[in-house]
């Protein structure tokens, strides 16, 4: 068993992890004492102390940071000062955006018109679990769990078991996916390439570990199409000859990881999961592990050390994940969107997905949709839906207000000015208007929000995230957010050089994304809201 | 090795280099005479985690800059160590590095050695462009003996590493993450390997300290000089380190072929304690019922008088140099007394996992194999003097004797460099240098001949017994005095099996086998320069 996994079951046993506690398991895992410790101290769900009995973790992040979250933690504790029983703690993105500010009680979500409700639903000893009802979406060729699998049944009812997996990959390389984490690399190609490796065995890894301020459409594939994702890793475990699927699911997805473990159960009751799947010969089975915390787990070189039971920094590449990656053998890893849409375009054929874009794009697009709207949620649409078509079906900015500003792809993109919202949400078009899809997290800022503490904000988020393995992002995110913390409470001028030289060497130098992009949504701000940096002049920062 | 097909030719820097395919770019580099600048990379550690950024490269045909320890150098290759971004972005790292080092260089103890200020010194940044405040991680133990300054700290993961890949028994985690991180133990669990000091030595900036070295030394205050520890018969290369005639410390020096980069706490401690013990300074003589001092030429006189072939024992060390066994050995075949005999400690042995050569051996002294080649013999006990014997005492012989050891002997000459109780019976005592005084050779436990050097001025007149020996066997006419290690060498190698071919210079700082068999002794192969 996992160390990880055996540290979390000592956890949800005893409440925390006493130093005693850790020493017996140690004995009895004959591991040493330094290998808990190293794990223990990165990972933020791992903690030292006694919990009480109702803790509350409130989120500060993006989303939440523009429903009004920055002090709410401390009006909850002066809210609730009377309660020695009550514990809250501020806490990274909980991946809920849409009921921001996102706060979670004995690690349930909980929605709440104000403080007021909120502190009710403390003193009632926390919020009850809601079911959500099963939502319909395009992607999914089959409506409900029942008739999943066809994929993966025509595949394996072709003579020729190769030429199968060849034909699969060249309907995803026609199909033109790319992959929905963030870094958009051809879904078809990638296959190709680990299929071409020749060392055994080989793993698929579905990365559900969405971690991004604004970003939770991972989370609703995860609870309504479960089957599409699981068949997606099917057909990607039959393309590049796997038998082994591990989905890497962010703790707070409790929802999820039950819809999840409910459909493996079933898939291997009924014979989709397991040996010999429709007598065809071919193995494939499926387990959730479940992260122990961290947003840099996403990355997914950091995704595999925690695999491997280290501590989730991310490793150099190359060689990548294709070539070597879990134990150091060839590994596929794709997001949850990407997955479920292989399966739909294995079930209906590439040309079926390239009906589905508007405006000249292609396919389909899950995005998250949080910040200033009337109707937050997650949006399925046609790719090339422009911004403006999308901020409509998410009911418009919240309370009438104009259009200041939105991050088409999460915290880690560029904000764009409302000039720019016919762009398509498409690849190419929004990395031509100057920032990126990220990862499908569509944030609104409406009039009258100051933009340099929201930028400060998203900062102090990737300096709370950085794993500190590299000089670059250990230091220098500290730096911004100390530097722009201190613009921010006194007014002074934030030296743009001084930010752009610090952008160029994050980018130069950091191993991972994470200290590439960390300075983004400020460079965009300084660039289009030069008026809201003091020191700006608007000709810094990229596009 | 040098099969063609696995050869490959890159550019660095405008300089074509040659190199086995399977080489990283920075050893190519090293290969070329080319420094690059890095802090986490060791190349005694074999983990390449690539997380200093210190020696990113530019490489033709790369989007971005690439860390050249990891980098693997491709045929063709075109490399820019020193390019403008390249440049730029190791200043950046510099810069950052030192945002929350506190600058103590005034009283840290790595300043003089430390990469950190080496490279900024070098980079020749006087200011840095930002004003926050610094974070503060304090000061913390992780072993009895070595302090961290968590704020000097560049999380490198050196230590980590050198616990987890070459010790092999970690105690070592980088806690915590992003900016808070820091290096730590278990709460409440020390870090007590055998190894654990080398964490030091691998540390490329002030923040791992031995205890008793903290604040005793500035790097440019102190002396070192080359020599082999003798802890046990491994025979490790050490560079001793003095300050005002004192050693302040002993530390690892590169030698492939017998402890790599490494050496053990034991071996450490051992050298620095004999700057403690009471030294016979001065030739005495018991011409008139007490031991008075007097001058080396009366006493080789005196001595040479009284000395007659007959009855005897002898007692000597493996702890002492070859050149003194050979010559004491000379003078005992002179006084007819056969079969000299030594004692040697022994401990547990302890391996060092990652490099299992090295081990701190059973046998806790380095020549035992040395004094056996020069003819003498292992005993458990001190041989019992019969009553007015001749007795030779020499070196660590005595140690531990009961103090009337030698009052029955009929002349006791005692050849030493400390004076331990029963020497103060001797008829004759010869003041000796200990080994970091004096230059000279051991064997180790594989038969590996290896010089050491001179690293102390001898207290008061005491000098190598080997150089007076040889005057004395001069004086009775049993040879020719020396007063060259050259030459004492040369004497010893010509007459003892094993040792022909062999001579000082060609020793080298690598050491050579020992031959047994009448070949040519090996000479040890070309080895990486000493990077650290």
């Amino acid at each position: 068993m996992h160390l990880i996994h055996e540290l979390e079951a000592l956890q949800a046993e005893r409440g925390h992890l006493e130093k005693d506690d850790l020493r017996e398991l140690a004995e009895r895992l004959s591991v040493p004492l330094y290998r808990l410790q190293e794990l223990v101290s990165f990972y933020p769900h791992f903690r030292t102390t006694a919990p009480a009995p109702i803790t509350v973790s409130v989120c500060r992040d993006m989303s939440c940071h523009l429903a009004g979250a920055d002090g709410l933690a401390d009006h909850l504790r002066a809210a609730l000062s009377d309660q020695a029983e009550v514990e809250i703690a501020e806490a990274s993105c909980l991946g809920c955006c849409e009921r921001a500010p996102g706060i979670r009680i004995n690690g349930v979500p909980v929605r709440a018109a104000d403080l007021a409700a909120v502190v009710e639903v403390i003193r009632g000893g926390g919020p009850k679990r809601e079911l959500k009802p099963h939502r319909a979406w395009k992607t999914d060729p089959y409506g409900d769990a029942e008739g999943a699998y066809e994929g993966v049944r025509m595949a394996l009812a072709q003579d020729d078991p190769g030429e199968a997996a060849v034909r699969l990959i060249g309907e995803l390389e026609k199909s033109g996916l790319r992959g929905m984490g963030g870094a958009g690399f051809p879904t078809g190609l990638k296959w190709k390439l680990v299929r071409a490796e020749a060392a055994t065995p080989k793993y698929v890894v579905c990365n559900a570990d969405e971690s991004e301020p604004g970003t939770f459409k991972d989370r609703v594939i995860l609870e309504d199409l479960p089957y599409l994702v699981i068949e997606g890793m099917m057909l990607a475990g039959l393309a590049i000859g796997a038998s082994r699927g591990i989905i890497y699911l962010r703790h707070e997805y409790e929802e999820a990881r039950a819809c999840l473990e409910e459909e493996i159960a079933r898939a291997r009751d009924i014979g989709w999961l397991g040996p010999d799947i429709l007598g065809s010969g071919f193995d494939f089975d499926v387990e959730v592990f479940i992260s122990p915390g961290g947003y840099i787990l996403g990355e997914e070189t950091a995704l595999l050390e925690a695999l491997e039971d280290r501590r989730g920094e991310p490793r150099n590449k190359p060689p990548f994940p294709g070539q070597k990656g879990l134990y150091g053998l060839p590994t596929l890893m794709n997001n949850v969107e990407t997955f479920a849409h292989a399966a739909a375009i294995a079930a209906e054929g590439a040309d079926w997905w390239m009906g589905r874009g508007v405006n000249g794009c292609a396919g389909l697009k899950f995005v998250a949709v949080s910040g200033h709207v009337e109707k937050p949620g997650v949006y399925e649409i046609p790719m090339g839906t422009t911004v403006a078509e999308l901020i409509e079906i998410a009911g418009g900015v919240s309370g009438g207000r104009a259009l200041k500003a939105f991050a088409p792809g999460g915290a880690s993109s560029h904000f764009l000015p409302p000039d720019r919202i016919e762009t398509p949400v498409d690849f190419a078009a929004l990395a031509e208007a100057g920032s990126m899809m990220g990862s499908g997290a569509l944030v609104v800022v409406a009039e009258g929000t100051p933009l340099l503490p929201l930028a400060t904000n998203i900062v102090r988020f990737f300096r709370n995230e950085s794993c500190g393995k590299c000089v670059p992002c250990r230091d220098g995110t500290e730096k911004a957010t100390g530097l722009l913390e201190r613009a921010v409470s006194t007014g002074e001028p934030v030296d743009m050089q001084v930010i752009e030289k610090l952008n160029l060497l994050l980018t130069e130098t950091s191993i991972c994304g994470l200290g590439y992009v960390a300075l983004n949504p400020l460079l965009s701000v300084a660039r289009h809201w030069p008026e809201e940096v003091p020191g700006a002049t608007g000709n810094g920062g990229a596009t | 090795m040098s099969d063609a097909a696995n050869q490959i030719t890159l550019t660095i820097d405008g300089v074509d280099v040659k190199v086995e395919a399977g080489t990283t770019v920075l050893q190519a580099a090293e290969r070329a005479g080319i420094v690059v600048p890095h802090y986490c990379y060791h190349p005694g550690i074999p983990s390449r985690p690539a997380q200093c950024r210190m020696c990113l490269v530019e490489i033709e045909g790369q989007p971005k800059l690439q860390p050249s320890c990891v980098f693997p150098a491709g045929d063709g290759m075109v490399v820019h160590t020193a390019s403008e971004t390249a440049e730029t972005a190791r200043k950046s790292v510099i810069e950052f590095l030192l945002l929350n080092h506190p600058l103590d260089c005034p009283i840290c103890d790595a300043a003089g050695q430390c990469m950190l200020q080496d490279y900024a010194f070098e980079t020749g940044q006087l200011r840095s462009r930002y004003a926050e405040a610094k974070l503060v991680l304090g000061r913390d133990r992780v072993a009895d003996d070595i302090l961290y300054f968590g704020d000097r700290c560049i999380i490198c993961t050196r230590c980590v590493r050198f616990m987890e890949d070459i010790a092999g028994d970690n105690a070592l985690v980088v806690a915590q993450r992003g900016h808070k991180a820091y290096i730590d133990t278990f709460p409440g669990k020390d870090l007590d390997h055998a190894f654990r000091g080398n964490i030091v030595d691998v540390c490329p900036v002030g923040a791992l300290v031995h205890e008793d070295f903290v604040f005793k030394a500035r790097a440019w205050d102190m002396d070192s000089s080359a020599g082999i520890c003798p802890g046990c018969s491994t025979g490790c290369n050490i560079d001793i380190n003095v300050k005002e005639n004192r050693i302040v410390r002993t530390k690892p020096r590169l030698n492939p072929d017998v402890n790599s980069y490494w050496m053990c706490d034991h071996g450490r401690r051992c050298l620095v304690a004999t700057n403690l013990r009471e030294r016979a300074e001065a030739p005495m003589i018991r011409a008139a019922g007490e031991l008075e001092p007097a001058s080396w030429n009366e006493s080789i006189e005196w001595v040479a008088e009284r000395l007659v072939s007959g009855p005897g024992v002898s007692v000597v060390s493996a702890g002492l140099s070859n050149e003194t066994l050979f010559y004491s050995h000379l003078l005992l075949e002179w006084l007819g007394i056969a079969g000299g005999a030594f004692r040697v400690e022994t401990g547990e042995e302890i391996e060092l996992k990652g490099f299992p050569k090295l081990k701190l051996r059973a046998e806790r002294a380095p020549n035992g194999k040395g004094a056996e080649l020069l003819g003498f013999r292992r005993t458990d006990s001190l041989p019992e003097v019969p009553d007015g014997a001749t007795l030779v005492a020499l070196g660590d012989g005595l140690e531990g004797a009961p103090a009337e050891y030698g009052a029955n002997a009929g002349f006791f000459l005692y050849i030493g460099s400390h004076l331990p109780a029963a020497a103060h019976n001797a008829t004759a005592i010869l003041p000796a240098t200990t080994v970091p005084e004096m230059e000279g050779t051991f064997v180790n436990f594989e038969g590996r001949v290896q010089r050491f050097h001179r690293a102390l001025r001898p207290p008061g007149v005491a000098r190598p017994a080997w150089m007076f020996l040889s005057r004395l066997l001069e004086r009775l006419g049993a040879g020719q005095g020396v007063l060259d290690i050259r030459a004492a060498f040369a004497a010893m190698a010509a007459e003892t099996p094993g040792l022909q071919d062999l001579t000082w210079g060609g020793l080298g700082l690598r050491g050579a086998l020992l031959n047994g068999d009448g070949q040519p002794a090996v000479a040890a192969g070309e080895g990486a320069a000493w990077k650290r």
